[in-house]
């Protein structure tokens, strides 16, 4: 083991010199393995086996094992290279054979033998399982046996490649398509195939490939009847494996969706489609490569080379068979798959559900308590949770007719790339009040079917209550365009009152004779006035019946005296009478009465003298009657309407003359 | 005052001569609106215009004309039978909205200006009572001043102050009375505005034929009609247009 450290000099270029000579130098550990691609064969399956010398210096033989029980279908082929890592150098020669089991059994290949300056070493034996041909399953055992252990991490991946790699080789006689079939497959995965309408459904679809390819989708399913989310891929893809049917794939996921049906009954997922191009290796044989031999025996027993290290790459290089590179062009797509949609149940569904389903949690809340006409009221409700988060509607919401409710700003807060799809969806309801008071707005009610407990799960917030003072703006009337505006406001279907319409009641004669009743009402009462005012306001008319009052007063005693027929009585009394009123009237004691006094009196007093006349002739026909004694009765009837016609006369003069004086 | 009484009692039975043909008519009028339901709008509003030409002018009849002959498209008639309603019942909030949803099928519908406040007021007291209501009234307070004055005339023993006062108030009543009585029957009676009834109508600088068109009218149009000859009348559109039209495309109101 000769570690030489590599010390950075002044120049660069002195360096690389160094490096180069320097290099030429190394040697590593010793190494002498075999391996095979497969340690479970089938039957007529060719393999590889490989004789790997590591680090082997002046190799000069080399003597493969016997392949009895396998036939030599290729090879030996020669791989020879170095490498240089961390400054160290290894080289290698391989020997590759590619055999093919003639009989079924457990075959144990014994190492090879070679010969490395001087000294004979041997490589590992490799057992080698061979079973019945199954042509339909291409099994493949894990690679355990490979010595591994031992190597360096670098050359580990190298080996481990170098196998990929050969996946890629078309070996003779395989079927392109029988091989591209086995090695490469898209495949749909789904989390459940029964499932509610708008439960989640996780559907991923994956390229599985053993062979290196160029692949890239050319038809994405469109996921009819469903409401499709993705997830958001690593790019670059980033490749896992996965054994399928013993096999190590390399697994792609093409795309990873949720799903949530939007409809219930037998939906299908559409199949993906890939489109590969994949690197085929061609080995076509050397003619001269039917018999197995040694190559290393033709070479290094040749005394006539001089230069035993480039003569192997050279024969090697000739005898290396043929290879082609091919694109092969193959198409892959997804079986379809069938999802089987069950609809919500019907019963106990509440009659908030809007199709919510999952597990959510709901908040309700207003962001005043107080404000005026002018102002905007906000209700704010936020669901959040897991399920359908994306398709959820808004919970009914019971405005009352004292608000005006706009259609809710949605906002979506969905958490990315969440398995289950994840997150809260807010409704922002703007209320406008239309009237002041107080006003409570009913509770929120959300609900939701719980796939979990198979039941239909509500939320309720609170109500809430708001006070709404008068702004200072009036209402203003706006434009109404709602479906009813521009209806006509349908008939009136009930019972009419059937009045016809009547003619103007102003332009009727009826009107102006109502008006002239009252008028001539009026006229009637003032002529009933003035009449009355008439005999009111005549003062002689009222005294001249008053002094006949008197007079017939007077005179009472004297009309019964003339009833009973007693003329003596009847004049007495009336000249008493006469006698008695004048000495009444005129102040004066009736003993100093006397006629001369009675005429002096009355002149005095302005009575007229046919008054005084007449007075005196009827005292004088009393006076004669009482004394010449003669029954006529018509005489005593016309002396007293005299005396009530003289007293009359007399009380209207006086009155009279007392009202002058 | 028995006089009074009596006399209202007369008015009474003058103003509500209920015809005893009511229930065939109610039957007639239920009749157009089981057709109108059956979408037979045409024959329906026949029955209600036969109504109305009877004489009943009720104002929901005038609305159930107009939305038969909306249905019916013929917008025309609809307004005009509307505008009727309004007349009757300015008010009537099923005439308004009806109107105005008519409106939106006349083409160069100008709208008019709404009505100031103290037009509106005067609108309301104008519908306080109905025209007949408004000369009723001045009757009767025209009987209370007489009877107030004869009592004052005649029996000397009433309070005087009191009855002064009742007579004042019933006299500025009957004047009130009076004068709105009178610009009911004013207005009821004026016809100065129409509706267009023609298709489309060209409307002249002149009552001429032969005239200059000046613009053209759609059906359904409210015009103020200023002025008329034999067969052309002017009229005023609210935007302030003047022109001349044949009449006889002018249904008046």
């Amino acid at each position: 083991m000769n570690v030489t450290t590599v010390s950075i000099k002044k120049f660069v270029l002195s360096l690389l010199l160094c490096l180069g000579v320097i290099s030429c130098l190394q040697a590593q550990e010793f190494r002498f393995t075999t391996s095979v691609s497969n340690n479970r064969v089938a039957l007529d399956e060719p393999f590889q086996i490989q004789f790997m010398l590591e680090n082997a210096p002046n190799v000069t033989s080399f003597t493969p094992p016997s392949f009895n029980d396998f036939e030599i279908l290729q090879g030996p082929s020669q791989m020879q290279g170095q490498s240089i890592m961390n400054g160290r150098r290894s080289e290698y020669i391989a020997l590759i054979y590619v055999i093919q089991p003639k009989r079924v059994g457990s075959f144990t290949i014994a190492g090879a033998t070679a010969r490395s300056n001087g000294n004979v070493v041997r490589s590992n034996p490799v057992t080698v399982e061979v079973v019945k041909a199954n042509r339909g399953a291409y099994q493949q055992a894990p690679q355990q046996s490979m010595p591994q252990s031992g190597f360096p991490p670098s050359r580990s991946q190298r080996q481990q490649q170098q196998q990929d790699e050969m996946e890629g080789v078309l070996r003779n006689g395989e079927d392109v398509n029988a091989k591209l079939r086995k090695n490469i497959f898209v495949k749909v995965d789904v989390d459940k195939t029964t499932l509610y309408e708008g439960e989640q459904l996780t559907a991923t679809y994956k390229l599985y490939t053993r062979l290196p390819t160029n692949s890239s989708v050319t038809k994405v399913p469109a996921f009819k009847g469903f409401s499709a989310k993705d997830i958001e891929l690593p790019n670059p893809p980033q490749a896992s494996e996965e054994v399928v049917n013993g096999m190590r794939f390399k697994v792609f996921t093409i795309r990873k969706t949720l799903l949530f049906p939007l409809q219930s009954g037998t939906l299908e997922l559409d199949p993906v489609e890939v489109d590969n191009h994949v690197k085929l290796v061609k080995l076509v044989k050397n003619g001269n490569n039917k018999k197995a031999r040694d190559p290393f025996a033709d070479l290094f027993n040749d005394p006539g080379f001089k230069d035993p290290f480039d003569d192997p790459f050279f024969d090697d290089f000739f005898n290396r068979p043929e290879v082609t590179y091919e694109d092969v062009p193959y198409k892959v797509q997804t079986a379809p798959l069938k999802i089987t949609v069950k609809p919500l149940p019907v019963d106990n569904r509440p009659a908030s559900f809007t199709g919510a389903v999952g597990k959510f949690n709901m908040t309700a809340a207003i962001d005043k308590h107080t404000l005026t006409t002018d102002d905007a009221l906000t209700l704010k409700v936020v669901v959040s949770g897991q399920g359908n988060v994306n398709l959820l509607n808004g919970p009914k919401v019971d405005i009352p007719a004292a608000f005006e409710k706009y259609d809710p700003k949605v906002t979506d807060n969905i958490e990315k790339n969440s398995n289950p799809l994840s997150g809260s969806r807010q409704f922002e309801y703007v209320l406008m009040p239309l009237e002041a008071g107080d006003q409570t707005i009913p509770a929120v009610e959300f609900s939701y079917f719980d796939v979990a407990s198979n039941s239909y799960k509500s939320i309720r917030s609170e109500s809430f209550s708001v006070h709404v003072t008068p702004g200072k703006q009036t209402k203003r009337d706006k434009e109404d365009f709602s479906v009813n505006r521009n209806a006509i406001i349908s008939n009136y279907n009930g019972a009419l009152n059937w009045v016809k319409e009547s003619r103007f009641l102003l332009i009727s004669p009826l009107f102006y004779i109502l008006l002239l009743v009252p008028v001539l009402l009026l006229a009637g009462a003032l002529v009933y006035r003035r009449r009355r005012n008439y005999q009111q306001n005549n003062a002689a008319f009222l005294k001249h019946r008053y002094a006949n009052k008197v007079a017939l007063k007077r005179l009472e005693l004297a009309a019964r005296y003339l009833k009973e027929g007693k003329d003596k009585a009847f004049y007495e009394e009336t000249s008493r009478a006469i006698w008695g009123y004048l000495s009444n009237k005129l102040h004066v004691p009736f003993a100093d009465l006397s006629k001369q006094l009675i005429q002096d009196k009355l002149t005095h007093q302005q009575v007229s003298v046919q008054y005084t006349t007449q007075l005196f002739d009827l005292l004088d026909d009393c006076e004669m009657a009482l004394y010449t004694p003669m029954h006529n009765n018509d005489k005593m009837q016309g002396t007293y309407q005299q005396a009530v016609t003289v007293i009359s006369h007399l009380e209207d003069e006086l009155q009279r003359a007392k009202s002058v004086v | 005052m028995k006089r009074t009484l009596t006399a209202i009692c007369a008015f009474l039975l003058l103003v509500c001569n209920v015809s005893a043909a009511a229930p065939d008519l109610q039957k007639q009028f239920e009749k157009a609106n089981q057709l109108f339901r059956q979408k037979q709008y045409t024959e329906a509003a026949g029955i209600y215009q036969q109504l109305i030409d009877e004489g009943y002018h009720q104002p929901q009849l005038f609305i159930n004309a107009g939305n038969a002959w909306y249905k019916a498209n013929k917008t025309g008639l609809a307004i005009y039978n509307y505008e009727k309603a309004l007349e009757r019942d300015p008010f009537n909030k099923s005439a308004i909205h009806n109107l105005s949803v008519a409106n939106q099928r006349v083409e160069g519908y100008v709208n008019d200006l709404p009505l100031l406040f103290f037009q509106q007021w005067w609108l309301h007291l104008q519908h306080f009572h109905s025209p007949n209501g408004w000369a009723a009234g001045a009757v009767i307070f025209f009987w209370l001043l007489i009877a107030g004055i004869i009592a004052m005339l005649i029996v000397p023993a009433f309070k005087p102050a009191l009855l002064r006062w009742g007579t004042g108030v019933a006299t500025l009543l009957f004047f009130f009375y009076l004068t709105i009585g009178i610009s009911t029957y004013v207005t009821a009676n004026a016809h100065n505005e129409g509706i267009i009834m023609g298709n489309v109508v060209k409307a002249k600088a002149a009552p001429d034929q032969e005239s200059k068109d000046m613009f053209e009218l759609h059906e359904g149009v409210k015009v103020q009609v200023t002025d008329a000859t034999q067969e052309y009348c002017k009229i005023l559109l609210p935007d302030g247009k003047t022109g001349w039209l044949a009449c006889a495309e002018i249904k008046r109101l």
